[in-house]
C-alpha cells in the first residue's frame, strides 16, 4: 500500500513531465510557425522582386561566370524575341552578340562584361547593336553592373538596356537635314557675300561712302550667317558623334604660326598684338627642354579650338595685346590665349561654354555670335581627354586655356 | 596674260569669281562641268585651274586626278574651292595633287586672288 507522500511525489514527477512535455511542444509549435511565416514573407518578397524586374521597361538580364544567362526579363524577350526559357542557360554571346558600329561583334574582343569584372563598376554603352530573333539590326544603349555575392566576390554581371533603333533613325533623319539644309543655304550666302565684295572692290565699283558702309555691314552679316550655319553643321556632328577625326602626333608650335599667320591681318586692322611666347622654363620631370613637343589629337580640330579663341580674343580687344602660350606637364600640353580686352564679368564666366550661351552686355551685343563657337571649342577639347577653362576680370583681359594629350615619345 | 581657267556649275559664283580675276587683269575662261574643264585644260593650256568638288557628270576630285595623269597638264597648279570641308576632303583633294584647298564659305575673293598670286609666283620660279 502507498504511503500518502509516495503519491505526493508520483503525481508531482506526473505533474514536471507533462509541464515540460506541454512547454516544448508550444515553443516548438511557436518556432514551426515562425518557420513557416518566414518562408512566406521571402516568398511573397522573391516574388515582389520577380514582379518588378519582369515589369520593368527596359531589357535586364544577369549572367554568371562563366557568361551563361541566368535572368531575362519580359522587356528583354520583347526587345530580342528570345523567350526567357530559351534564353537562360545560353551563352551570352548567342542570344545578345553585342556588334560595334562597323557591325564586327565584340563579345570576344571587346566584351563589356571584362572590363566590368576587372573594374568592379559600372560601364554604360551609348551605341551598341545586335540581331534579333528576327535578323533585324537593333541599336541599344544600355549599362553593364557586377554582381557580388554577400561576402563581396564578383558572382556574375547584369546588363539593363533599351531599344533605341527609332531614336538612332529619328536622329539620322535630323542630321541629314542639318547638313543638306546647311550645304544649300551655303551656296547662296556665299554668292551674296560675293557680290557684296566685288561691289565694295574699287577696281570694279564706284559706290559713295554711304552705300559703302552699308555694303560692309551687309558683308559682315553674310559672314555671321554663314559661320552660324558652319557651327550648328558642327554642333549636329557633336551630338550625334559623329565629328570627323583624325588623331595623330602633330606640332602644335606649328600650328600656332599658322594660326597667328591668318589672324594677322585682323589684329593689324584694330591695332593689336597677336604674338606667341613659349614657356621661359620649359621643364618636364625637372629635365629643362628648349624645343616645342608634339601633342595626341586631330590637328583640324585643334586648329579649329585655336582659331575659336583667338577669333574671340580680337573681337573684345582694341589697341591691345593677343598672346598665345604653350606650356606642358607630363601628359598634357596647355595652351593659353590671352588678352587684354573688356573681360568677363564674374557671374557669367561658368555659362561661357554652354550652348548658345552669350554674355549680354554692349560689347557682344556689337560683335555678335551665335554663341555656339565656346560650346563647340569645349566638346572638341574634351574629345580628346582635355580640359577648357577662363579666367577674366572686367577692364583687364580674359585668359582662355586648354589642354591637350602629349604624343608618346 | 596669266591664263586662268575657272570650273564652277553654279552661274552666280562663277560670274563673281570671273568678274574678280578679270579686275586683277588675269585672262579668264570658264567651265561648267567635268567634261568642259578637261577639255578645256588640255586645249587651252591655263597656268592655273580653279576647281569646284560637287559637280555634275564627273566630280572635281575625278577631274583633279585625270588632270594629274594628262602630262599636259600634270603640273598645272590647281586650287581647290569647294564647299566641302570636312578633314577627310582635304586630305583627298591634296593626296590627289591639289596645291591649295579653300572653303568656300570660310573664303574672301581676296584670299582666293592672293592664293591665286602666290602658287603662279611658285610656279614662274619652278619654271625659270
Amino acid at each position: 500500500m502507498l504511503h500518502i507522500w509516495e503519491l505526493v511525489s508520483v503525481l508531482l514527477l506526473l505533474f514536471i513531465v507533462v509541464y515540460i512535455f506541454i512547454n516544448v511542444g508550444a515553443k516548438k509549435r511557436d518556432k514551426s510557425d515562425e518557420l513557416k511565416k518566414y518562408a512566406k514573407e521571402m516568398s511573397a518578397e522573391k516574388s515582389k522582386d520577380e514582379a518588378i524586374i519582369s515589369n520593368i521597361a527596359d531589357g535586364i538580364y544577369a549572367i554568371n561566370m562563366k557568361k551563361e544567362i541566368i535572368l531575362f526579363n519580359k522587356a528583354a524577350e520583347n526587345i530580342t524575341g528570345w523567350a526567357a526559357k530559351d534564353a537562360i542557360g545560353s551563352p551570352c554571346k548567342s542570344v545578345m552578340n553585342i556588334k560595334n558600329s562597323e557591325s564586327a561583334s565584340i563579345c570576344e574582343t571587346n566584351c563589356p562584361v571584362n572590363s566590368v569584372w576587372a573594374k568592379g563598376k559600372n560601364e554604360v554603352l551609348h551605341d551598341m547593336c545586335i540581331i534579333n530573333k528576327k535578323k533585324d539590326n537593333l541599336q541599344l544603349e544600355g549599362s553593364y553592373s557586377p554582381i557580388e555575392d554577400s561576402g563581396g566576390k564578383i558572382s556574375g554581371a547584369v546588363c539593363v538596356f533599351r531599344d533605341i533603333t527609332k531614336r538612332k533613325e529619328l536622329e539620322r533623319m535630323r542630321s541629314e537635314f542639318v547638313s543638306t539644309a546647311s550645304h544649300e543655304m551655303r551656296t547662296p550666302i556665299t554668292a551674296m557675300s560675293g557680290y557684296v565684295e566685288l561691289a565694295l572692290n574699287k577696281q570694279i565699283c564706284k559706290v559713295d561712302d554711304k552705300a559703302r558702309e552699308y555694303l560692309e555691314k551687309a558683308l559682315q552679316t553674310a559672314v555671321s550667317m554663314s559661320n552660324l550655319i558652319k557651327n550648328l553643321l558642327v554642333v549636329t556632328k557633336i551630338e550625334d558623334r559623329k565629328l570627323d577625326i583624325k588623331v595623330e602626333n602633330f606640332s602644335l608650335e606649328k600650328l600656332i604660326g599658322e594660326v597667328i599667320e591668318v589672324f594677322q591681318r585682323k589684329a593689324i586692322e584694330k591695332n593689336n598684338l597677336l604674338k606667341y611666347e613659349t614657356a621661359p622654363n620649359l621643364t618636364i620631370k625637372g629635365k629643362k627642354i628648349g624645343r616645342s613637343l608634339d601633342v595626341r589629337a586631330d590637328e583640324e580640330q585643334i586648329r579649329e579650338v585655336l582659331y575659336n579663341l583667338v577669333e574671340n580674343a580680337g573681337k573684345f580687344t582694341d589697341n591691345g595685346e593677343i598672346k598665345i602660350a604653350i606650356d606642358y606637364d607630363n601628359e598634357f600640353a596647355k595652351v593659353c590665349v590671352t588678352d587684354t580686352g573688356v573681360g568677363i564679368p564674374e557671374g557669367e564666366v561658368n555659362h561661357l561654354f554652354e550652348k548658345f550661351y552669350q554674355v549680354d552686355n554692349s560689347a557682344t551685343r556689337k560683335v555678335g555670335g551665335s554663341g555656339l563657337g565656346l560650346y563647340i571649342t569645349r566638346s572638341i577639347v574634351e574629345s580628346f581627354g582635355g580640359k577648357i577653362w577662363v579666367e577674366s576680370k572686367v577692364g583687364t583681359g580674359s585668359n582662355f586655356c586648354f589642354t591637350v594629350p602629349r604624343a608618346v615619345e | 596674260m596669266t591664263k586662268i581657267l575657272i570650273v564652277e556649275d553654279d552661274i552666280a559664283l562663277s560670274e563673281i569669281y570671273q568678274a574678280r580675276f578679270i579686275a586683277e587683269n588675269f585672262n579668264v575662261s570658264m567651265a561648267v562641268d567635268g567634261e568642259e574643264a578637261l577639255a578645256k585644260a588640255v586645249t587651252e593650256k591655263p597656268n592655273l585651274i580653279v576647281l569646284d568638288i560637287m559637280m555634275p557628270k564627273i566630280s572635281g576630285f575625278d577631274i583633279l586626278d585625270i588632270l594629274r595623269e594628262t602630262p599636259e597638264t600634270k603640273n598645272t597648279k590647281v586650287v581647290i574651292l569647294s564647299a566641302l570641308s570636312q578633314s577627310s576632303d582635304i586630305e583627298r583633294g591634296k593626296k590627289l595633287g591639289a596645291d591649295a584647298y579653300l572653303i568656300k564659305s570660310q573664303t574672301t575673293l581676296t584670299d582666293i586672288v592672293e592664293k591665286a598670286k602666290e602658287l603662279l609666283a611658285r610656279e614662274k620660279t619652278e619654271t625659270t
